[in-house]
């Protein structure tokens, strides 16, 4: 304990500025004599080898678990590395409407204009969008600022249901900003909304002015353009596509906008392997509720937007533009590869009418809340197989475990070896199989599958002389 | 130079995931002492503390990639014992083979003859973590076959042209003793064919080994250059074609021990896996072999998979997956023949990994096995209510030193001679205290044994038994398979040979089959030939398992002591034992059908 205590002590100091004080002075000595001396302070070497540890553990836990979590990935190396490329945090406002400098302008070398230039122009071109606003610190913060700039109080904002896969971040700000919400209505059967009930709803309530998809239990693609023409004209449609971003920009999945949507957003660390930020791309560059949705994302929720990720973000989005076609098709062969094994295993696979998934997702259900975060924390967890557990839609209140393919895609696995985990995680969800009995079947199915050659990843870029250039000036 | 080490230090670079981990507590990481000696093993280290417990992290890491956990040992004396079982109680939860590594400052604290297997003490000075380590992997890659299935390093000369196959159909007999090659060369001479001649691993440990001293691995490698050998003494003295195939080898190190012995042929058997699984083992195995210019078998299909002459045959669908995703020169298939197959070899080494640990700690008094008894009875006097300042209490933790410091086996030095001192001059009431002390210690002695025995059981259970009725062969089966075959350059193998009939075997070669397989049928053969010969009863009521083996084997061993000399005069036995694997076995393969009826063994 006490060289953890000295470790957090040496991080006060740094907080109260004796670090800085220290190492101010001449540059010259700073670089020869300060070094040194920091070399020779025990408690700093503590300090490094405990991160050191903790980061030995967790790339070992990446390295031997098989992550079926729908809401994880595994970003390339330049995407890692680039996210300290910026030396320090600066601001950068850059709404994604014209504006003049005022209070929220701060000087810049002009490469922060530079990388936002590049960033929101692959993000206009991913998702057939006029506008990419690229500064939501997250999914959450996304879709939060499109409630809060498109409804007042008194009006209404529907949205899917918790038990039909909503997302958690709307209903309590809405209910203390005054804006009533309501469910989408759904055919269980078919998970699909339906669409005339949808049309009844938003005639008798005109108070409605938003209708977000905002699915994050996500197994199909819903009528959108239906969707669409049911709603009247001033009712704003956004589609989160968090979970199903690549699957969108890699054109397996049809572009929200194109199919009426006013506006698609959604985070970038699910399909999108990309750094744990978020965007909002308006189809209309003069829609009327682009600034009020920009402002509220920044500056009224968060003032800084994380600069140092703009780089990062548009690497991951890159690696979409390169190779989304093939990854987002693997990802739906995999995902069917998933299901289609978990179903002949005998589990019980959520969606058999409609071929079990049409996206990244697979729904397992086990059976009560209890059972189902066993399985997940416990037996799978041991067994080294990453999953999470969820209400299963259309399952009658039955729990079980929401399984993503995308982090294995980009492993390298394809159907095959999607049978295999599916045999693997039959074996504890079905047959209660012996959690250190399947862990080596585990390590010996993910050792082809190193983690340092991601597929459909810049990663066999990085030995590349250009890299060797990037990289020299990111740890200049 | 790499991108990243343009402008990271090489430290940062080096990969390590293919090095184990070690978990070790905080204070000893920070004990300057200590901190070498473990620095200098080169592990990937996670460092353990209130907020991160080694259980914890243990939980997250696989079981099989922690070497060893190192931990402080707080107390000393018999509190130490008692604390070190608990922790190791903790710690090894979930993987038995756990290392397990006490930090004392003074060696006097805890006996390292006191812990059990892969537990030891580091103390300052220490110069053998390196051997623990080496210990710690050795067993572990002997336990879990998930570590030996690595991909194999390929040796770097690539090989230069495929070896060529065989046309007809080629008999291979199984060797269960060296002595059995004579008659095999012998056949091959005489018919002026090639005869193969097959073993397995764990033939060549059970049947064949001088010794498994230097680990089962070691001795499978010397049983294959000593047959190697004997093979080309045979083919040079006889001018026969004998050839040497390695049969049921589910892993690469047995590949390459039989390919760098010059092994003609292999299987890779990844048959007992799932057919993605097989597909990926057999692929890194050919890759192995094809640095060798041995020709490659491989097997689809369930053959057996419990062991138990299961019927289920390959389905065509897999063999075709299976040949259009490997690239083979032979494909071993079921077709609904009995065979009997011995992945015991991976049990076995299991099972010779656990004799090994208990041998090693079951030396002299085994003062482990005392060490353990002293902690369960302080515990008993404990749950009794005796307060721990009690003198029952003292007495044992006495004992306990004494019987380390003694540290003698013979009666007068060891825990014996402390028991019958202490026997002497404790009071009559605490004398029942000695006695329950030696109970509980020669019963941990006993048990240890009873393991012992009992792994031994399972090792030489595998032995298949002879069937003594035809299996019906699918023919349309085998149609459908050589015809998956026809023009790819490959051909069928049909193991299980001794179960069909003489008309079945016959039509093989019509068929297309490019060798069969025989082997329990065979060695059946062989023991009655050489009982005609020199007559003994194996057959005892009362021997099995253990007892059957080591009976066979002492027969075999002196009735075939001088086999080797025996090249230019063979004993009688063995030419009655040639003209029945022509007649039954290699003359059915030329295509000629019995004369006697259909059903009886000749």
């Amino acid at each position: 304990m006490r060289v953890v205590e000295e470790a957090e002590e040496i991080i006060e100091e740094a907080a109260r500025g004796d670090v800085e004080e220290a190492s101010s002075g001449d540059v010259g000595e700073a670089a020869s004599g300060d070094v040194a001396e920091a070399w020779s302070d025990g408690r700093v070497e503590q300090l490094l080898e405990r991160l050191a540890s903790d980061f030995v553990l967790d790339n070992s836990y990446r390295e031997q678990h098989l992550s079926l979590t729908a809401s994880e990935n595994y970003p390339s190396k330049l995407v890692r590395m680039l996210g300290s490329g910026l030396q320090g945090g600066f601001y950068e406002f850059a709404p994604p409407y014209p504006t003049e400098p005022g209070e929220w302008a701060f000087p810049d070398s002009g490469a922060n204009a530079s990388l936002v230039g590049k960033l929101t122009g692959i993000g206009r071109q991913l998702f057939e969008a006029a506008t990419f606003d690229w500064r939501p610190n997250g999914g959450s913060v996304a879709e939060q600022a499109v409630l809060l700039g498109t409804c007042g109080r008194g009006d209404g904002f529907v949205h899917f249901a918790h038990k039909d896969g909503g997302h958690f971040a709307l209903e309590s700000l809405a209910a203390a900003a005054g804006v009533n919400t309501y469910h989408l209505p759904m055919v269980d059967r078919t998970l699909l909304i339906d669409v005339d009930r949808l049309a009844t709803l938003v005639a008798e309530h005109p108070e409605i002015k938003l209708v977000i998809l905002d699915q994050s239990f996500k197994l199909r693609w819903q009528p959108l353009a239906q969707i669409r023409a049911a709603l009247p004209e001033g009712v704003f449609l956004a589609y989160d596509a968090s979970h199903d971003g690549a699957l969108i920009a890699g054109g397996v999945l049809p572009q929200p906008t194109l199919l009426g949507a006013d506006a698609v957003h959604g985070n970038t660390h699910k399909t999108i392997a990309g750094p744990q930020k978020a965007y909002i791309a308006f189809r209309d560059a003069d829609h009327p509720k682009l600034r009020p949705v920009s402002d509220w994302v920044c500056p009224q929720m968060q003032s800084n937007s994380h600069a140092e990720l703009i780089a990062p973000m548009y690497v991951a989005l890159s690696e979409v533009a390169l190779h989304g076609h093939d990854y987002a098709r693997q990802i739906l062969a995999n995902a069917a590869a998933l299901a289609g094994g978990l179903h002949e295993e005998g589990v019980r696979v959520s969606g058999e009418s409609f071929g079990f998934t049409e996206t990244h997702q697979v729904h397992v259900v086990t059976g009560s809340a209890n059972d189902a975060l066993r399985l997940s924390l416990g037996d799978l967890a041991l067994a080294g197989i990453r999953t999470t557990n969820i209400e299963v839609p259309g399952a009658n209140g039955l729990h079980g475990l929401r399984l993503g393919v995308q982090a294995m895609t980009r492993r390298g696995l394809r159907e095959a070896e999607m049978r295999e985990v599916a045999r693997l995680v039959a074996r504890v969800v079905l047959r209660r199989a012996e959690p250190a009995a399947v862990r080596a079947e585990v390590a010996d199915l993910l050792q082809h599958f190193p983690l340092d050659r991601l597929a459909f990843s810049f990663d066999s870029y990085v030995d590349s002389p250009a890299a060797a250039r990037l990289l020299g000036e990111v740890f200049r | 130079m790499s991108a990243l080490s343009a402008v990271l230090p090489g430290a940062a670079l080096r990969r390590r995931t293919d090095a184990p981990h070690a978990v070790i507590s905080a204070e000893v990481w920070h004990t300057e002492w200590a901190r070498p000696l473990l620095e200098e093993l080169g592990l990937r280290t996670v460092i353990a503390d209130e907020r991160l417990t080694a259980e914890r992290v243990l939980d997250t890491l696989a079981a099989q990639s922690v070497a060893f956990v190192c931990e402080e040992l707080p107390v000393s004396g018999l509190a130490a014992l008692t604390w070190v079982a608990r922790r190791i109680e903790a710690l090894r939860r979930d993987d038995p083979l756990l290392g397990v590594v006490f930090m004392v400052e003074d060696p006097r604290a805890l006996d390292p003859r006191a812990l059990g297997p892969l537990v030891r003490t580091l103390t300052p000075g220490d110069t053998d973590l390196p051997a623990f380590l080496e210990e710690v992997r050795r067993v572990r890659r002997e336990v879990h076959w998930e570590l030996r299935n690595r991909r194999p390093e390929l040796p770097a000369a690539p090989a230069g042209t495929r070896p060529e196959r065989w046309s007809g159909t080629v008999p291979n007999f199984n060797v269960k003793h060296p002595s059995m090659l004579l008659p095999y060369a012998l056949l091959s001479a005489r018919t002026g064919r090639d005869v193969y001649c097959e073993i397995s691993p764990q033939e060549a440990l059970l049947f064949v080994a001088d010794s498994g001293g230097r680990g089962p691995l070691a001795a499978v490698a010397e049983v294959f250059r000593t047959l190697q050998r004997d093979v080309d003494r045979l083919n040079s003295a006889l001018g026969s074609r004998l050839r040497l195939h390695l049969d049921h080898a589910d892993d690469y190190e047995v590949v390459r021990a039989a390919c760098e012995a010059g092994f003609d042929s292999v299987m890779v058997d990844g048959s007992g896996r799932t057919l993605h699984q097989n597909v990926l083992f057999t692929n890194a195995a050919t890759e192995l072999a094809r640095r060798y210019d041995v020709l490659v078998e491989g097997e689809i299909g369930c053959i057996d998979s419990a062991g138990l002459r299961k019927w289920s045959k390959t389905t065509t669908g897999d063999f075709t997956r299976f040949v259009a995703d490997t690239d083979l020169d032979f494909v071993g298939a079921h077709i609904g023949q009995f065979h009997s197959f011995d992945y015991g070899f991976a049990a076995t080494r299991r099972s010779l990994a656990e004799i090994g640990l208990l041998d090693d700690r079951a030396v002299g008094d085994d003062l482990h096995a005392f060490a353990e008894a002293c902690a369960r009875v302080e515990g008993a006097l404990t749950d009794a209510g005796l307060p721990a300042y009690s003198a029952e209490h003292r007495l044992v933790a006495a004992l306990a030193r004494q019987a380390m410091e003694a540290g003698g086996a013979d009666a007068d030095t060891g825990v014996d001679g402390v028991l019958r001192a202490a026997r002497a001059r404790v009071p009559v009431f605490q004398r029942p205290l000695l006695d329950v002390l030696e109970k509980e210690w020669l019963e941990r002695r006993l048990a240890k044994s009873r393991r012992k025995a009992e792994l031994w059981d399972g090792v030489f259970a595998t032995e298949p038994a002879r069937e003594h009725r035809y299996a019906a062969i699918d023919h349309g089966l085998v149609r459908a398979l050589t015809g998956v075959l026809r023009g790819t350059g490959r051909g069928l193998v049909v193991h299980g040979g001794s179960s069909l009939s003489r008309v079945d075997l016959a039509t093989l070669p019509a068929h297309g089959v490019a060798r069969v397989n025989f082997g329990s049928g065979v060695y059946a053969d062989y023991l009655e030939a050489l009982r005609a010969h020199l007559p003994v009863d194996l057959k005892s009521p009362s021997s099995d398992g253990t007892w059957k083996h080591v009976r066979r084997m002492s027969y075999l061993a002196e009735a075939t002591r001088d086999w080797r000399s025996w090249t230019d005069a063979p004993p009688s036995f063995v030419d009655t034992f040639v003209s029945r694997l022509e007649r039954c076995y290699a003359a059915p393969l030329r295509g000629r059908t019995p004369a006697e009826p259909v059903g009886g063994r000749s």
